[in-house]
């Protein structure tokens, strides 16, 4: 049973599908509207303290919100967002880590040291300085993490491929004549798809937090769109009266991400033990 | 300006102290006794440092000692004058991340040098323990994490924001966050040059710190 449980990531799995179906089915499962205002039921407790009712099991906000459905939409509204910065990085990421390690030289150069300068910026200054010039919504919130999510996929694929690139099999293909997009699609890419997943899963984690955290300035997802990190910083300002609003969100964001590095974990050891850290 | 950067500098050296008092000492430890209690304590704290986004622990800090316990005030420095209360939770809260950051970094190179041949021989030799986890381990463990310092760094930057936020603490960051919601562009921008022209200038110091740690390394 133990080894089961260290053998497959159990917990972690359970979380994140259990995230994922929450996000799908949110408009359905959801117990309650999560924009309907009522102040006559403004800041209910959970529902184990002693003024908590049934209908409101995580209770309310200040205008009356339920938290529990305005959890659950925030989890649509941070996975949306992290899947299309994700797929957009990946793309993006993926073919200038195969550009630089596989042509090197003066490519390689000017990407390397692209990125170099990219991550010495200070992201979150940029993307507070982005969101007050092109005003804060979904749209810059994605482009923002595009931004940010691309780095890591070109310095990891283009190690792999420098590699790569002097195995037996790759020179073969050239020597056979073919053409480079073909030796890129089908001699360097099966061997670089699980480096790929593995820095995608990190990522997906790191994204929801920088997502949360620019939703927290408000410079990311605006109000009253519920997102985890807007409700924190709604809920800050009650924090003597009604500490639930802000708590809740927190819970998810910290289950999700710790879930997500769990899950990075174990996928980099499954899809490549030599990549396993000591111990 | 002046105040402001004073404020923001002594909270950020505070906690980058702090985080290496905690985290290197937790890395060995984890390292050394790896697979005991203590190894599980260091990696725990490190995925927990990882996961648990700095904002909502400093609520959520300010929420237990501030209002419930009454033990420390919820941050502001210089309303009711300052004394060393005021550091603790922002201090605790900023270092946190950079702490688990340390933790990691530290015990995987502690492992990685604990297991060569240099070690190995001084252990052959019979050199006791302490002296070999402490001389031959700690320098060369301590050249990893340096080289990850331009992370830290960045992950300074980014704690500052959170945690002058949450704390109302009257430094740099937080007049950028404060310039955003007042539509100032100007004051956001050199918020963001400040912080740029202290992480080069720090990145640069560190980079003169390698050549002292580890002679090996010659700047040419």
């Amino acid at each position: 049973m133990l080894t089961f449980f260290r053998r497959w990531p159990v917990i972690s799995g359970t979380v994140i599908l259990f995230l994922v179906l929450t996000a799908l089915l949110a408009p359905l499962i959801a117990p309650a509207d999560p924009l309907k205002h009522s102040f006559r039921d403004a800041t209910v407790p959970p529902v184990w303290q002693s003024e908590g009712d049934w209908d409101h099991i995580l209770g309310t906000d200040t205008l009356g919100r339920d938290v529990l459905s305005r959890v659950m939409h925030g989890a649509r509204i941070s996975l949306m967002v992290a899947a299309i910065s994700l797929a957009s990085g990946i793309v993006i990421g993926t073919s200038l880590g195969l550009l630089a390690g596989y042509f090197g030289g003066m490519t390689d150069e000017i990407i390397t040291r692209v990125v170099d300068i990219w991550l010495g910026l200070p992201f979150i200054l940029v993307a507070l300085i982005m969101a007050l010039v092109l005003g804060s919504g979904i749209t810059t919130i994605a482009i923002l993490l595009v931004l940010l999510a691309w780095t890591p996929f070109v310095r990891q694929i283009r190690g792999e491929v420098l590699s790569l690139r002097t195995r037996e099999y790759v020179l073969a293909a050239q020597v056979a004549g073919a053409s480079t997009a073909r030796i890129f699609v089908k001699h360097l890419l099966p061997g670089i798809l699980g480096l790929v997943l593995v820095v995608a899963t990190f990522q997906v984690a790191s994204l929801i937090l920088t997502e949360a955290f620019l939703s927290f300035l408000g410079a990311g997802i605006p109000p009253p769109t519920p997102a985890w990190g807007n409700m924190i910083a709604e809920g800050r300002d009650y924090l003597t009266d009604a500490w639930w609003i802000s708590f809740f969100p927190g819970v998810a964001i910290f289950l999700t991400a710790a879930s997500l590095s769990f899950m990075g974990d174990w996928v980099r050891d499954f899809v490549d033990p030599r990549l396993r850290q000591l111990g | 300006m002046k105040s402001k950067l004073a404020a923001t500098g002594m909270l950020a050296g505070a906690a980058w102290i702090l985080a290496t008092a905690i985290g290197v000492p937790l890395g060995i430890l984890s390292a050394v006794k790896r697979g005991t209690v203590w190894d599980y304590l260091g990696r725990g704290f490190a995925v927990l440092g990882h996961s648990l986004p700095s904002f909502w622990i400093g609520i959520a800090a300010i929420l237990i000692f501030a209002v419930w316990l009454g033990w420390l005030p919820s941050g502001t420095m210089g309303v009711h004058g300052t004394s060393w209360k005021n550091f603790v939770l922002p201090t605790v809260i900023l270092a946190w991340l950079p702490m688990a950051g340390y933790t990691r970094l530290v015990r995987s190179s502690m492992l990685e040098i604990l297991d060569s041949e240099f070690v190995k021989l001084a252990r052959a030799k019979g050199v006791p323990d302490t002296v070999v986890v402490w001389k031959h381990g700690l320098r060369n463990a301590v050249i990893a994490p340096l080289t990850f310092s331009g992370l830290l760094l960045a992950g300074l930057i980014t704690g500052s924001v959170a945690v002058e936020t949450v704390f109302a603490w009257p430094g740099v960051a937080r007049w950028g966050v404060q310039a955003v919601n007042n539509n100032n562009l100007n004051v956001l921008v050199t918020v963001t040059l400040v912080f740029t022209l202290a992480f080069v200038v720090l990145a640069f110091v560190i980079d003169l710190l390698y050549v002292v740690l580890d002679p090996r390394i010659r700047l040419t």
